[in-house]
């Protein structure tokens, strides 16, 4: 490589080590953890994640933008601006309502730290489904057959049902539970009592699970 | 062969083929649009308003807001359907919904995942199939509609 | 006659594929999915695609246009437009809708003969001015 060229390449390539000592030594805010994952305990409503930091630079720093992605999730702090050397943390709070399954909710944070990109927090949180349907609506044409069709409610958990059982159904459907696997899965078959006639049933029960909890559940039936 | 395909037309196609290279990459890295990298396909496909047009009289909106949002504006006709209050609201799309009636669900643009996630729960629990979530959300009804 | 039908083409063909490339640069994410309902390549590259094609579009286009590395340019062209012609007589097969593709298979099959008719006579183009510029070529 000519001389000239590897002098300019080495002048580039300290410039870029100058800047980006220049750039650390500025940096505002120092994470614990960017992401927290967690299970949400059975008939929690909600399920807080704390978000530790402190300001390693020099300077102050300022949160100017504290934004979840979700309606879902709500996120808090004590106080805005941070002087070099001190601590504080965010509480994310994710509101359960009826949502099942791993839920990833994203806090976005910003703020006056020169040259410090927007950072992502994560709030992972596994809230188990105690019973699964597979599937939740059984649905007949009009002019079909109103043949047995059925659904499966599992147990989604490890802990086993003790019993389930159904409320009184509609008239427009007949219904029959039996077991498939003792304790994990059962087969609730639905089928219309009178064919050709257009019905929007809920088919509702309770389970009962090892340690008592009671897990009401619901199934629909259409024909259309 | 030579003679059709010369030496000259293939520098000249591999230039132009490595100088898109240059402005591609840039988009992938800045672009204000650009696509999300992901492996896997979205499980829920994305559909923008202007493809809708031809079916837009027999589509069911869902609007995945939260009841606020909802009940300040909505997508005529639109069913509300979150993971708030799904056990609540499910019957209420279920009493409109007609078996095999394409399903498209929205939330407030595209930066919120909330459509994504009330879709796919209606493709699991539901066994659904024809289900779509509108690209650009709310946002993008009010600016085809304010136009 | 021939000039004249040689620099009709040359509008039509830059001048479609420049528009249609301009267009697709201002919104990847779109161009991404339109690809992605041919269902024909994994999601990875569907998403280099839609970032490198337009670009390569729009190149090959101006350079039509501006008659710079034309043949390069043409050689391109035609190739893209076999491409597409063929991913459309695809998912005509397949029963595609590729207008939504947002749910699955389709009755509508109206937008996929004109765009397979607009690809076929676009590559058609690039063929012939190929063809014409090749005399060149050869000195």
């Amino acid at each position: 490589m000519p001389l000239p060229l590897l002098s300019a390449l080495r002048v580039v390539a300290a410039t870029l080590m100058l800047g980006c000592f220049a750039l650390g030594a500025q940096a505002g805010l120092t994470w614990e953890t960017l992401r927290i994952a967690q299970t949400a305990p059975a008939g929690a409503t909600e399920v807080v994640g704390l978000y530790r930091f402190a300001n390693t630079g020099n300077s102050p720093v300022t949160i100017t933008s504290l934004q979840p992605t979700c309606g879902c999730t709500t996120a808090t702090l004590d106080k805005r601006t941070y002087a070099p050397g001190e601590a504080g943390e965010i509480k994310a709070t994710l509101h359960i309502g009826n949502r099942v399954g791993l839920q990833e909710k994203v806090i976005q944070i910003v703020t006056d730290a020169p040259d410090e990109r927007p950072t992502t927090l994560v709030l992972a949180v596994d809230i188990p489904e105690l019973l699964t349907y597979v599937p939740r609506l059984l649905h007949w044409k009009k002019v079909d057959a109103p043949d047995w069709k059925s659904a499966l409610l599992n147990a989604g958990t490890a802990l086993s049902i003790r019993t389930i059982t159904l409320a009184p159904p509609s008239k427009e459907v007949l219904t029959e539970l039996e077991a498939v696997e003792e304790g994990r899965s059962y087969r609730l078959k639905i089928k219309p009592a009178v064919a050709g006639q257009p019905i929007n049933v809920t088919v509702a029960g309770t389970a009962v699970l090892a340690d008592g909890t009671k897990v009401p559940f619901s199934l629909y039936a259409l024909v259309r | 062969m030579k003679m059709i395909l010369p030496r000259s037309a293939w520098r000249e196609a591999t230039a132009l083929l490595l100088l898109a290279l240059v402005p591609a990459l840039a988009t992938g890295w800045g672009h204000p649009l650009r696509p999300v990298w992901t492996w896997a396909r979205p499980a829920v496909p994305e559909v923008a308003l202007a493809a809708l047009k031809p079916m837009a009289a027999t589509v069911l909106w869902v609007d995945a807001r939260p009841a606020e949002a909802y009940v300040s504006g909505h997508i005529p006709g639109a069913i509300a359907l979150n993971e708030d209050e799904w056990e609540r609201l499910l019957p209420s799309l279920l009493s409109v919904w007609q078996p095999g009636q394409r399903i498209v669900v929205y939330c407030d643009s595209s930066d919120c995942a909330t459509s994504q996630a009330v879709a796919l729960r209606l493709q699991r629990e539901l066994q659904i199939e024809t289900v779509a979530v509108l690209r650009g959300g709310w946002k993008s009804w009010q600016e085809a509609t304010h136009r | 006659m021939k000039p004249f039908l040689a620099w009709s083409g040359r509008i039509v063909l830059g001048g479609s594929f420049a528009v249609a490339a301009a267009l697709k640069v201002q919104d990847p994410a779109t161009f991404a999915a339109d690809i992605d309902h041919f269902r024909l390549l994994p999601y990875p590259l569907t998403l280099g695609l839609a970032l490198y094609l337009p670009w390569l579009e729009l190149f090959c286009g101006a350079a039509v246009l501006v008659r710079r590395h034309e043949r390069g340019a043409l050689l391109v062209l035609a190739g893209l437009c076999a491409g597409f012609a063929l991913a459309l007589a695809s998912a005509w097969l397949r029963g595609l809708d590729i207008s939504c593709g947002c749910f699955g298979h389709s009755a509508i099959g109206s937008s996929l003969l004109p765009a397979l008719v607009r690809a076929v006579v676009l590559g058609l183009i690039a063929v012939v001015l190929y063809r014409l510029r090749l005399p060149l070529a050869a000195n």
